[in-house]
């Protein structure tokens, strides 16, 4: 796994660093902002914001005075694709899996039958 | 974007912690033969493995300290796990653990409940150290990271 999947991920292993995501989807916000609706002070937000910048899941601009922080989705759209590659070839073994045990059940109930 | 998780339906994948994963899949068998399914070389060769591979070793010996080796070939690659099977409580639960390649311990812990004709497999995964688990699907996660892929794919949904 790359290092910036292991960033990604990381960074979205904590649930307040999701629920900053979750805000951001709606438009830029100031740490302020954020920092309302969660239980946690200006600069706890603040390092949360650092974690997901380092990942490259939040961008940050200054104007007026004022600092602004936006989400990044390539990031994120690049740590699903890697679990679902991962979980696709799993799903691929159990659809063989599947066939082979609707035989099995078919053969079993004519076997019951014949008795 | 793709809808990713439309695309892989039956099973669910979630990753309780950053050694784990889990993967949850229900067939529509009893649980005696979804046992045989998993343990049985001949059954399980028939279906194990990544699409366009053959396992072309597949010995199990079902018992406690009993050994299994799987070999995995296809395009070129080849690929072999062995290790030692722990725990058996047919057709319930089997623990095992793979061994070789070494190091790469990793600890795999299948149970089968059967309802309704149906039967539920759970496979747990956990890794005992960072190279394995840096090899697995959780690298990077930390302790009690609970969020399924689909989730994580709705917040993409959400976000898009």
């Amino acid at each position: 796994m790359s290092d910036r999947l292991t960033l990604t991920f990381h960074a979205l292993a904590d649930p307040t660093r999701r629920r900053i995501l979750e805000r951001l989807q709606r438009g830029e916000a100031t740490v302020q902002e954020l920092a309302d609706p969660l239980p946690i002070s200006q600069p706890a937000v603040s390092k949360h914001l650092k974690v997901l910048e380092e990942a490259g899941l939040v961008e940050r601009r200054n104007e007026a005075q004022r600092r602004y922080a936006s989400l990044r989705r390539k990031p994120l759209r690049e740590a699903v694709a890697y679990i679902s590659e991962f979980h696709r070839a799993w799903e691929e073994s159990f659809s063989r899996l599947d066939d082979l045990l609707e035989d099995a059940v078919e053969r079993e109930k004519q076997r019951g039958r014949r008795r | 974007m793709a809808p990713t998780h439309a695309a892989i339906p039956g099973s669910t994948l979630t990753l309780p912690s950053d050694t784990e994963f889990e993967i949850v899949r229900s067939f529509a068998a009893p649980r005696e033969l979804v046992w045989r399914a998993f343990t049985d070389p001949t059954l399980l060769r028939k279906w194990s493995g990544p699409a366009g591979s053959t396992m072309t070793v597949c010995e199990m010996d079902v018992r406690p300290n009993g050994k299994f080796r799987w070999t995995f070939a296809g395009e070129g690659l080849e690929f072999t796990t062995a290790g030692l099977i722990h725990e058996v409580d047919k057709p319930r639960r089997l623990v095992m653990e793979s061994m070789d390649p070494d190091p790469t311990p990793e600890v795999r812990t299948m149970t089968f409940e059967e309802s309704s004709g149906r039967t539920t497999v759970t496979i747990r995964m956990k890794a005992a150290t960072k190279e394995v688990r840096d090899a697995m699907l959780a690298s990077g996660m930390t302790e009690g990271m609970e969020m399924t892929y689909t989730q994580l794919d709705s917040l993409l949904t959400e976000l898009r």
